[in-house]
């Protein structure tokens, strides 16, 4: 294999990976827009997601894509639930009280599962796991070609809610003003419960992509969290299109850094670029520069 | 027969800061009241009570004779009263039509919605060359024509103004007092607040006058004008 071609697979590789950190940006900038703090507790119920498609395959045998529909109205309603039942209550008394129940979510969370089933890595084998698509001399895994797809299709998705749905420009509106929002008659319960929903679930198809192409142990969700975090940074708040994109970048810089590098240097890449892109430009790479965040 | 909006004997804080003392007034069924005094009278402080952001600690608001007790600001819209709130607050980064159809949000309001669109329109056709443009690059007296378009998308029986002239041109002022006179002539009940007490006189029906929390001095806008304690503290005319 020539260098051209190997560095062409590392790009694939960047933009499919890319792609799932892009889905958990999207929950994590949605939850910002309506409670405005860093839902640290994401990669932790991304790993949830994950564990959940794990056992469902290991138990019943069902094909962890098609788990995807199992998934994602358990998770809307987890997110729900979590939005009504405790954040809107501690939401009140401001974002430190939020941003410390969030952290004490992720704690339990992580040592729940460590506790329920063990901090050992995980990973599902499908009879497709190993399975290649050859497209000229690249090697394109089936199971990442459908985590980018299914990760396109829930950014598309998103984005159409948001823009076509009373409920969506619903959404929008209150993260730009809430008080202005109520004054209209957008409950700020119900706009940030279904915001919630949305953006828990879309944790639950980063969790099923996991689960389908990578191993996980209880406590690799802080880890996502980050990357999410610098995905969002890279394509400013607010922005569904920018937190994808954003989540591709980050994924080609990564890959790209532990080919030309080494793997070791993956992370203190990513970290940097988030540090460069925070301090020069704030707003985001894609983020329009009238936005204050 | 009761008012429209009714409030008796209305006390506000603001943690242990009394903003309101046992503020009295009413409005009647399409005239236009408006609410004069100096910056920290209390004029937005009652707005915003009425409108269920703040809690009174004492006396009560009636609206069609019931009592607004235990809403919540998005209830109050639903009930029929449209609050256009200090600074405007559009949502700077959606659309005109999205502001728009946001005003439409209670549910009883969207079968009109429509027809609210065409009157929006009608009364600013401005906003519909601005239509797809975000609320936040127009200029500040479009802006508060959709601020107010956007309040009466929800078919208000009272429209709650607070300080609709602040900040624009003299121009764009006595276009934007024309269009409140015009809706009011239409129908529309209107709580007006203002600090351009000479303008508020001249187009409101009756004029309360608070100072720093207290009813002052009530009275139809020609009797006031005549009044000399209100022309030496209002009006700038020395008696």
């Amino acid at each position: 294999m020539s260098a051209f071609n190997a560095f062409m697979q590392i790009l694939i590789n960047g933009v499919l990976f890319g792609s799932m950190y892009g889905v958990a940006a999207i929950g994590l900038s949605l939850i910002f827009g309506s409670m405005q703090i860093v839902f640290i507790a994401q990669g932790a119920v991304i790993i949830l997601a994950a564990y959940f498609t794990y056992w469902v395959f290991t138990l019943t045998g069902l094909d962890p894509f098609f788990c995807l529909i199992l998934c994602l109205p358990v998770f809307m309603a987890l997110g729900w639930g979590l939005y009504v039942g405790l954040f809107h209550k501690v939401a009140r008394a401001g974002k430190n009280p939020s941003l410390l129940l969030a952290f004490g979510l992720m704690v339990l969370i992580e040592n729940l599962m460590a506790f329920l089933w063990t901090p050992n890595t995980r990973a599902i084998r499908t009879s497709y796991t190993a399975i290649g698509l050859s497209v000229g001399p690249m090697q394109i895994s089936f199971s990442r070609l459908m985590v980018f797809i299914i990760s396109l299709a829930a950014t598309g998705l998103v984005f159409l809610f948001m823009k076509k749905t009373l409920w969506g420009k619903a959404v929008r509106a209150a993260s730009e003003d809430m008080g202005a929002a109520a004054l209209l008659g957008i409950s700020p319960r119900r706009v940030s419960g279904l915001t919630f929903a949305i953006g828990i679930a879309l944790a639950g198809i980063a969790g099923v992509c996991t689960a389908t192409t990578y191993p996980f142990d209880p406590y690799f969700g802080f880890l996502f969290s980050l990357k999410a975090l610098i995905a969002v940074a890279f394509g400013g708040l607010g922005s569904v299109g920018g937190a994808l994109l954003g989540g591709i970048l980050l994924g080609l810089l990564e890959s790209v850094g532990s080919y030309l590098i080494s793997g070791g240097w993956a992370d203190a890449i990513s970290y940097a670029a988030f540090l460069l892109v925070i301090m020069l430009r704030p707003q985001g790479l894609f983020g329009q520069s009238t936005r204050a965040a | 027969m009761h008012p429209l909006l009714e409030v008796t004997q209305l006390s506000v804080f603001y943690g242990d800061a009394q903003a309101v003392w046992e503020v009295s007034f009413h409005v009647e069924k399409e005239k236009m009241v408006a609410l004069v005094g100096a910056n920290g009278a209390g004029k937005t402080t009652l707005l915003n009570t009425i409108s269920a952001v703040l809690r009174p600690s004492k006396g009560r608001i009636f609206f069609l004779g019931e009592p607004l007790a235990h809403h919540k600001p998005e209830d109050v819209v639903t009930m029929g009263i449209s609050h256009v709130p200090e600074g405007r607050r559009l949502f700077s980064r959606l659309t005109v039509l999205e502001n728009l159809e946001l005003g439409a949000f209670p549910a009883r309001t969207r079968p009109f919605f429509q027809e609210s669109l065409d009157r929006a329109f009608t009364l600013f056709p401005v906003l519909k060359q601005r239509i797809d443009q975000q609320a936040g690059s127009l200029s500040g007296g479009e802006q508060q024509m959709l601020a107010i378009a956007r309040a009466i998308m929800a078919k208000p029986v009272l429209l709650m103004l607070d300080e609709p002239s602040l900040g624009l041109a003299p121009v764009m002022v006595k276009l934007m007092f024309q269009i409140i006179q015009a809706l009011n002539k239409e129908g529309a009940t209107i709580l007006l607040v203002e600090q351009n007490v000479h303008q508020a006189l001249e187009i409101a029906d009756y004029v309360y006058v608070l100072k720093t929390g207290k009813m002052e001095l009530e009275g139809r806008g020609q009797d006031l004008i005549r009044n000399p304690d209100f022309q030496r503290a209002y009006l700038g005319m020395l008696g």
